[in-house]
């Protein structure tokens, strides 16, 4: 159980890991929160019950689980064990898709996306899908998203979610996200959340520590830059395009970033949200960036008891 | 006649996989059956067939700058089956078209929502029927009906000498005790 190991004692199961995240936060803190499990959260599908009624599901929630709103995300809620030791994913709501299991950080690149119904939006690595019918959802399912990922394995639980929640625009594909570089100015939103090593869901589950590896980091970076240009490539101009991952690796997040900064006309725009981050790295192991990635929102665990993330929000002029 | 809820639309185009004639004639009956089962005369999305008898709704067939060769895998929701005796629309499709349904929707309250959706049948004549005289619940008769409570829809269940059959799949039922 993770709950009864010691901080330091989880971290020594990889040595390597311990080395590489003492660079980027030291503190005792983040040590702690790792090393505690994630609290749950649902997120209210606003396609099967009006939004001005969210109240009703909570009310219906309260018997059983105690639940927090969350700060950035009108129709999220943290969830607090309640008096029935059941689980929130075994009641009628969550059965019948009135509410959807999802991280509270992972609320926001949705959020920031500033989606209007009839908009044309990319998902470009959409499984297991929480937050393509979050954006379906902003869309009041009117419009068109494309729902891509390049795993098979990864399309079942995808199509079961978009199922669920009663998802009618989304078409999902199975291609390499990078092949939507031949599509230029198609979109009017992109969402590149991208395949990254997974730190921030350690909490939920231990075996990303495990398997974590630094070749992994140095191979998924270079993917990550490919892909955020294919996405910036594939968005019209006036769009937005959001990045997000959920690790914290200064290589996974801000160099990519700044690597697209450095190649195109891509400006980063503030995220403005009530949610406590901390500083982006402008420079990390002698490699320098931009300082405009100051702009980027990176949330370590014990910022606001959630799993690390990173999330910048990019404009095409 | 594109979203604005002027008629019920019916496709065969690319994302469909079924795009026949006799597909055609089915996705013509479905929309027979919502409106003769459940009294619905208007919805602002498009049906297919996708697997035999299975009609998925979806909206967004086509869109201008749509990038061209791209190999739909799924697109939209399981809608409901179309049976011999009628149409058993999905948990979705009861959400979908739940609201504009005139006719065989019985209310039934949350006792009863957690019975069904354990997985129960439920009996007509035990239950705490939540009947109103309103415009929502004129008429229920046997066939499919579609289950609802509050602002939750339950898909359909058949009735048959008082007792609804329930057809919530095993994955979608709570179970007790866990």
């Amino acid at each position: 159980m993770v709950m009864l190991m010691k901080p330091a004692d989880i971290f020594k199961e990889n040595s390597e890991f311990f080395d590489r995240y003492s660079r980027i936060d030291s503190s005792q803190e983040f040590l702690e929160y790792m090393a505690k499990p994630l609290r749950q959260s649902i997120r209210v599908n606003t396609l099967k019950i009006e939004r001005g009624r969210i109240g009703e599901i909570v009310e219906n929630l309260k018997n059983d689980f105690e639940l927090g709103q969350i700060p950035w995300c009108e129709e999220g809620f943290f969830v607090n064990t309640g008096v029935r030791s059941g689980r929130i994913t075994l009641t009628v709501e969550h059965q019948l898709g009135l509410i959807f299991s999802q991280e509270a950080s992972s609320m926001i690149p949705p959020v920031i996306l500033e989606l209007r119904p009839g908009m044309k939006v990319l998902d470009m690595a959409a499984s297991p899908g929480a937050k393509t019918t979050q954006i379906a959802a902003y869309m009041e399912n009117r419009g068109c998203i494309i729902a891509n990922d390049v795993k098979f394995s990864r399309l079942n639980v995808l199509i079961s979610n978009i199922q669920k929640c009663g998802v009618l625009i989304a078409k999902v594909t199975m291609m390499d996200g990078r092949t939507f570089r031949k599509w230029e100015n198609r979109f009017d939103r992109v969402l590149l959340d991208a395949p990254c090593s997974n730190v921030g869901m350690i909490r939920k589950n231990f075996k990303y520590m495990k398997i974590w590896k630094m070749r992994d980091v140095v191979a998924l970076s270079r993917l990550q830059k490919q892909l955020i240009r294919a996405a910036y490539r594939t968005l019209k101009p006036g769009g937005i395009l959001v990045y997000s991952t959920c690790t914290l690796d200064p290589m996974e997040n801000e160099e990519v970033v700044d690597s697209l900064l450095s190649t195109t006309d891509a400006t980063l725009e503030e995220i403005k949200i009530p949610v406590k981050g901390r500083e982006p790295f402008t420079e990390f192991e002698g490699e320098k960036y931009d300082s405009e990635v100051k702009k980027c929102l990176r949330i370590h665990p014990q910022d606001n008891n959630t799993e690390g993330f990173f999330v910048a929000k990019i404009l095409k002029g | 006649m594109k979203e604005n809820g002027d008629s019920i639309k019916r496709s065969g185009k690319k994302s469909g996989k079924k795009s026949g004639k006799d597909s055609e004639e089915k996705i013509e009956k479905v929309i027979g059956l919502l409106r003769e089962q459940f009294g619905v005369e208007k919805v602002d999305f498009e049906l297919k067939e996708m697997g035999k008898d299975r009609i998925y709704a979806f909206r967004c067939e086509e869109f201008e700058g749509e990038p061209d060769h791209l190999d739909f895998i799924h697109h939209g929701f399981y809608f409901g089956k179309l049976e011999k005796d009628g149409l058993r629309l999905s948990i979705e499709g009861s959400f979908l078209v739940g609201r504009l349904a005139t006719k065989n929707v019985v209310e039934i309250n949350r006792e009863d929502v957690e019975k069904w959706m354990m997985g129960e049948n439920l009996n007509l004549n035990s239950m705490n029927l939540n009947f109103k005289s309103g415009r929502e619940y004129r008429e229920i008769s046997d066939g499919y009906v579609i289950l609802k409570c509050g602002s939750y829809f339950l898909g359909c269940g058949k009735l048959r000498d008082g007792v609804i059959r329930n057809f919530i799949p095993k994955n979608r039922q709570i179970k007790v005790g866990k």
